[in-house]
């Protein structure tokens, strides 16, 4: 009933072969929604969204002046990866990581790769996120990113391919966590028979990796979680990890600098904070250093930072990475810190900075992807074929001011999934975040979260932009 | 514990107590308007101004030509008044919220879920106003709440400064509550007599004291203020909850019984002292309304001198307490 009129037309799809077959790690699954009416899976939708309503699972969006918390409009159809495409994202991924880390060190010390010519010094130097103030800081084990977030895609070929790296505050992974709390409690008995790996382990894992982080192993080292506060668009997510970690949530008005060293502020008095996992960004982290007018962060943190005497995941300055400019670099980092082919391939980037690439932009501009090289959450983006020439010449103007700020890539149409849309399964375009933490050993928890674009045809997927979720099964066998 | 996080669980306490006072103060007098049929005094005269002023809801016009619908609007849900039922309750979820860490997440899912049902019942005040259906959710509501706490929360220091929150505001309201008589009744003793038993009526309703109808409340004023200030037997009268507040005082301070280490200490022990000894033989007029704002201020004392205490230090003294 619900997939009668399914139709994945030319792209790739996660569930239906191009003969219309369900794939084999599908089979248990879609055997089982077949055998559900509309009335029953609107039952189990209600459920979960009830289940995230009473939670408060919510992100606060700011369009509507109130700050109005939503839901995170969540699927109840989840989206399945067997054991051995894992295994390959996982390499994948982990390569990957190694040699953005190896990256962050050598370019905030000895800068090796700018000197052998194989990323132009200028594109480093006006990254909007490069913190020249930290040239020559040194970091614990010399790990810049300990949580990342890579976003993954699927080309109509069926091909992963890396969409772009997250390492400054990658979020969603609450959600990845209470998405799967909620499906448990409507498919039971499909997680065991399915044979679905957990994902649950990730708040200590990430606990023990902002552990690893102090260096004096005499004691037990004091994490807090630094959030923005509770207006903030994640500030769900902040309580959520900090709970389940067991470590406080603290804002900035909670700490305070003494002689270089972070202490919070208790009703007994101060406690010494050796560990800081930061959802504030750098440029509102401390006034003293960058913005003056932000009251989020905390006056002197830098000091402290610098001093070695706290610790902070991610470090200061990985935002260079996040760069989209330096995201097309990234294939070639791989090759010469690590000697080693890409696994995982970046979709096709052309940089508007360099002439050739210039050129076939602007002629091609209508059929391309354009993105600004530092704006997140879909914003500053420009999908050529879905756009009128109005909005198509605007970019244009843009990227002639300002060639530096603006990659462009083919459109691809990113992989399809069933998706439950007004009584049916219908497909739309959906994307995986997984997450990798970087402590004293690199793990990728299995599974992330499958965002989808709930808009026919659209492929942002992004919360702020009318962007649902899937729970991610990955599979033990 | 974070200053700040004792800080708000201190505030997320007032604030609930204060929803489910303001819930039943307007559940009892809604249903009292029914009865009225005084010939002179309208039910905004006779009991609502009264209410608005022992509930401190600041009004901007003339409330003479509300209607009970306005009224009702202006108590329950108005986001202008800090005060309304809709305010507090959204207050102590947005503290909640901020130390939704430190909370029992059965907590946390009670206060969010009376915060989604007023919020329902918000959109549709315009058509209606279904009083009894509020009421009952907000004292159940509040009564869950006190369970959770009750049972299951740890005696740290997280269930102190709740406790603090809770019991200060609780007395606060129950001696604003016997000042409704103090609002009420006119100096010309003009209307009073007629006014009177429904004040009664109302104090009891509100204070959950119906079940005693064998001691004769309605009729015996002196009675229902002993019981409500100074029976121990009560756990809702002043006695008993200062008695509350100071006993968890010492526990956070780890001190003994009549060592005053601090200012909320004194100022909470001195209370508690004047009424344990006090010789009561009822009140009446503005000698009520004197005492109970003599209580109101040690009330509010000891509240500032709790957050003096634990959430206020000033940055010289955290440099000399700081600890490696």
């Amino acid at each position: 009933m619900l997939f009668d009129n399914y139709s994945a037309e030319s792209v790739y799809d996660e569930v239906f072969d191009s003969s219309g077959d369900v794939r084999s790690h599908y089979q248990k699954l879609i055997k089982r929604f077949k055998k559900l009416n509309p009335d029953e899976v609107d039952s189990i939708q209600n459920t979960l969204n009830l289940f995230f309503l009473k939670q408060g699972v919510t992100f606060t969006v700011y369009n509507d002046n109130q700050g109005t918390e939503r839901i995170f409009p969540f699927d109840p159809v989840p989206r399945v990866i067997p054991k051995k495409e894992w295994e390959l994202l996982e390499k994948g991924l982990i390569q990957r990581i190694t040699a953005l880390n190896l990256f962050l060190k050598d370019i905030y010390f000895d800068q090796k790769i700018i000197k052998d010519k194989v990323i132009p010094r200028e594109y480093i130097e006006s990254a909007a996120h490069y913190r020249k103030e930290f040239q020559g800081v040194k970091v614990p084990h010399d790990a810049y990113i300990q949580i990342c977030g890579s976003d993954l895609i699927r080309d109509d070929q069926g091909k992963y391919l890396i969409l772009e790296d997250n390492g400054r505050t990658p979020s969603g992974a609450s959600y990845m966590l209470e998405n799967r709390a909620a499906m448990k409690q409507v498919y039971p008995e499909l997680f065991e028979s399915m044979r679905v790996r957990p994902v649950a382990q990730y708040p200590k894992a990430l606990h023990q990796t902002l552990q690893s982080l102090c260096l004096d192993k005499e004691k037990e080292a004091v994490c807090v979680l630094l959030t923005p506060g509770a207006y903030n668009s994640a500030y769900y997510e902040h309580t959520f990890l900090a709970r389940k970690m067991g470590i406080p949530i603290v804002e900035g008005r909670d700490l305070i600098i003494q002689n270089d060293m972070v202490y919070m502020k208790t009703i007994r008095g101060l406690k010494r904070v050796d560990v800081i996992y930061r959802r504030v960004d750098d440029d509102f982290i401390d006034p003293e250093v960058f913005r003056k007018d932000s009251l989020l962060g905390v006056p002197g943190l830098m000091r402290a930072y610098a001093a070695g005497n706290v610790a902070l995941t991610n470090a200061v300055g990985t935002g260079v990475a996040d760069d989209k400019v330096i995201y097309a670099f990234v294939p070639k980092m791989i090759k010469y810190y690590l000697g080693e082919e890409p696994i995982l391939d970046n979709v096709e980037t052309y940089l508007a900075n360099e002439k050739s690439d210039l050129s076939y932009i602007l002629e091609n501009l209508e059929n391309l992807v354009v993105k600004a090289a530092n704006e997140s959450g879909g914003y500053g983006m420009l999908v050529g074929p879905k756009s009128t020439k109005k909005e198509v010449e605007k970019f244009r103007s843009l990227i002639k001011k300002d060639p530096r700020n603006y990659i462009a890539q083919p459109m691809i149409s990113l992989s399809t999934h069933p998706t439950y849309c007004k009584d049916v399964a219908a497909p739309r375009h959906i994307d995986l975040r997984p997450y990798v933490l970087c402590g004293e050993e690199i793990q990728v928890v299995p599974g992330g979260l499958t965002r989808v674009a709930l808009t026919e045809g659209s492929i942002v997927v992004n919360s702020s932009q009318g962007g649902g979720s899937k729970d991610t099964w990955v599979l033990d066998y | 514990m974070l200053s700040r996080v004792a800080e708000s669980l201190v505030w997320m306490g007032r604030y609930l107590e204060r929803a489910d006072n303001v819930g039943r103060i307007v559940e009892a007098i809604d249903r009292l308007t029914i009865d009225n049929q005084h010939p002179e005094l309208s039910n905004t005269e006779a009991f609502w101004e009264p209410v608005t002023q022992i509930l401190a809801v600041e009004v901007e016009e003339d409330l003479e030509s509300a209607s009970q619908d306005e009224l009702l609007d202006l108590l329950l849900f108005s986001e202008e008044n800090r005060n309304s039922l809709f305010s507090c309750v959204v207050a102590a979820r947005f503290n909640a919220r901020s130390i939704r860490d430190q909370l029992m997440n059965e907590l946390w899912e009670v206060i969010n879920d009376l915060y989604l049902f007023l919020k329902e019942s918000k959109k549709d005040a315009a058509k209606r106003i279904n009083v009894s259906e509020i009421g009952s959710k907000v004292r159940f509501s509040i009564h869950c709440i006190r369970g959770l706490v009750e049972s299951s929360m740890n005696r740290d220091e997280g269930w102190c400064f709740l406790m603090l929150g809770m019991k200060l505001e609780k007395s606060d309201q129950t001696s604003r509550l016997l000042d409704l008589k103090s609002f009420t009744l006119s100096e010309d003793g003009k209307h009073n007599e007629i006014l009177e038993p429904y004040i009664q009526l109302a104090v009891i309703q509100v204070s959950g004291m119906e079940i005693h109808a064998s001691r004769n409340l309605e009729k015996n004023w002196v009675l229902l203020e002993k019981a409500l200030m100074f029976d121990l037997v009560n756990p809702h009268s002043i006695r008993s909850s200062v008695r509350k507040v100071n006993q968890v005082l010492h526990v956070l301070s780890s001190s003994k019984i009549g060592v005053f280490g601090n200012n909320a200490k004194k100022v909470c022990g001195r209370l508690q002292a004047d009424l344990d000894y006090k010789s009561f033989d009822g009140m009446t007029g503005s000698d009520l309304h004197e005492y109970l704002d003599h209580i109101q201020k040690s009330l509010g004392e000891v509240f500032s001198g709790v957050l003096e205490t634990y959430t206020h230090q000033s940055e010289e003294v955290f440099a000399q307490e700081q600890s490696q």
